[in-house]
């Protein structure tokens, strides 16, 4: 039964991978690596549960942890173009940044 | 006793893959990014809740229901974060919703139509709905004695 529920969360898996290929714009692809993320933590605590291993939702807290972090900073980065910004520029769109040439 | 919990717990695990595959399929086939977000909720909210619970009724030790509450309130707070940030970034960068729908048109969205193109009728006076014209051309008709 458990291995009926990581098939299930392999094929939610394989879809929103088409979708992170796919999308046409840069956000759908965020949102399908937010997606990834979560799912993995889900096959982790469904796999933990059936080789009757309680360590792997360890390492499913640390990545949940991650998976916000990285959201986030990828977010930003979109927006600002760098990492570090200005008051000014905190209120800009992401095209008023302009290319390194 | 134990076997009815076994039972809950099976069921429970059931519903939360039915709920994550429910969310990909429609990460895969909604026609919008911030429709696409909504998907994503259904994955995080409803499809960890009910896996988690149901993997805490079938746990061996405390201290791993603790574990599984605890990537529970994780997800549960974060995901909206994530999802907000998201929806605000791609409004600042300019995509545009979907505003069209998608099959066959319904009755409110041949209402709204409507009364976009027939806002006046031949006098200037103002209409508010389809049926009003209908009332005004009938009453035009018997109105002198």
């Amino acid at each position: 039964m458990f291995f009926a529920t990581a098939l299930a969360i392999l094929f939610a898996l394989t879809l929103v991978v088409v979708r992170a290929l796919k999308g046409p714009t840069v956000f759908d692809t965020v949102l399908a690596a937010n997606s990834i993320g979560t799912l993995s933590i889900l096959l982790l605590a469904v796999f933990g549960f059936m080789t009757e291993r309680p360590e792997f939702l360890d390492i499913g807290l640390t990545y949940a942890l991650l998976n916000l972090i990285g959201t986030l900073a990828v977010l930003k980065f979109f927006r600002h173009g760098d990492f570090s910004y200005t008051d000014e520029q905190k209120d800009a769109k992401t095209s008023d940044v302009k290319s390194p040439t | 006793m134990a076997d009815i919990l076994l039972y809950i717990s099976w069921g429970l695990i059931a519903l939360g893959s039915i709920f994550v595959v429910i969310g990909a399929i429609g990460i895969y086939r909604l026609p919008d990014v911030f429709t696409r977000l909504h998907a994503t909720g259904v994955i995080d909210i409803t499809g960890a809740t009910f896996l988690f619970l149901g993997m805490a009724l079938q746990s061996t030790s405390i201290i791993v229901t603790f574990k599984l509450f605890a990537l529970f309130g994780l997800l549960f707070f974060t995901s909206p974060v994530a999802t907000h940030a998201l929806a605000q970034a791609a409004l600042a960068d300019g995509v545009k919703p979907v505003a069209e729908t998608i099959g066959e048109t319904s009755e409110l969205h041949d209402a709204a139509m409507y009364d976009n193109k027939k806002n006046e009728t031949k006098d200037g006076n103002l209409i508010d709905s389809p049926v009003s014209e209908t009332n005004q051309a009938s009453s035009d008709e018997t109105g002198k004695p």
